[in-house]
């Protein structure tokens, strides 16, 4: 569902970047830009008050949103 | 929340926590396929953007309505939460995996501090007011392609949003 929100934004003007934990299932439906992350289901951004890696995947996403439509990263540690 | 709807959060997060292979096919199952990949090009650099969150992960302010999580289509509507939120002032509701870890550090399904940070530090200008609580697990989007993304657009193009940051729950 979210991946319809992204493709609806970016036909109306809004460049977006979205975080991944299934890829095969993002790419399937279209996600513009996507980044692959290692965390588990529930905890997209990291561990709880682990804000080192919040500051980084935040950085990470904001950078992808300046790419082509169609890019897929992986979150670099 | 009913007992009904407790017992099918356990087994959902059961399974896709201990089953990650099938949940990943039973999710791919349910997954419409699109052609095509839009394209918005930004057009400035990030110092004069205006950036939003969205997130399905159930979050939403305390002082807001929880999602229908009764509901078993699932609850297509969204939550607004403004730029100056703190985390205090928000919770998940959500059933489809295990919500103690966001709800003792939000900013782990919604780094709405680590945007606001960036705007303090002039790499962005400003963090939107119209960030967006949804709540994920809908397989039937007809309701949310009809009625709360026209609903959601219309409030970006309004806020005059440049980028999106999307997060999963």
């Amino acid at each position: 569902m979210l991946g319809l929100y992204a493709r609806a934004l970016e036909e109306r003007g809004t460049a977006t970047a979205m975080i991944t934990i299934l890829p095969e299932v993002t790419d399937a439906v279209g996600v513009p830009r996507t980044m692959h992350v290692p965390f588990k289901l529930g905890r997209p951004c990291g561990e709880p008050f682990d804000f080192e890696t919040r500051k980084k995947v935040v950085d990470q996403l904001l950078a992808l949103a300046m790419k082509p439509s169609g890019t897929r990263i992986e979150y670099q540690e | 929340m009913k007992r009904k709807t407790k017992v099918k959060s356990k087994l959902s997060v059961a399974f896709s926590t201990n089953f990650p292979e099938a949940y990943k096919k039973f999710t791919l199952k349910h997954v419409n396929e699109r052609q095509g990949m839009p394209e918005t090009v930004l057009a400035k650099p990030f110092r004069e953007c205006k950036v939003a969150l969205i997130t399905t992960s159930g979050i939403h302010l305390k002082s807001d309505r929880p999602f229908d999580v009764d509901n078993p289509a699932g609850d297509p509507t969204y939550r607004l939460i403004p730029a100056a939120a703190q985390e205090e002032e928000l919770t998940v509701t959500h059933i489809y995996y295990n919500t103690k870890f966001a709800k003792t550090d939000p900013t782990i399904v919604f780094p709405l501090p680590q945007l606001r940070a960036l705007t303090d530090k002039g790499e962005i200008r400003s963090v939107a007011d119209v960030n967006v609580g949804l709540n994920g697990g809908i397989l039937e989007t007809s309701a949310v392609e009809q009625e709360a993304i026209p609903k959601v657009m219309a409030l970006f193009e309004n806020e005059q949003v440049d980028i999106a940051l999307l997060v999963p729950g």
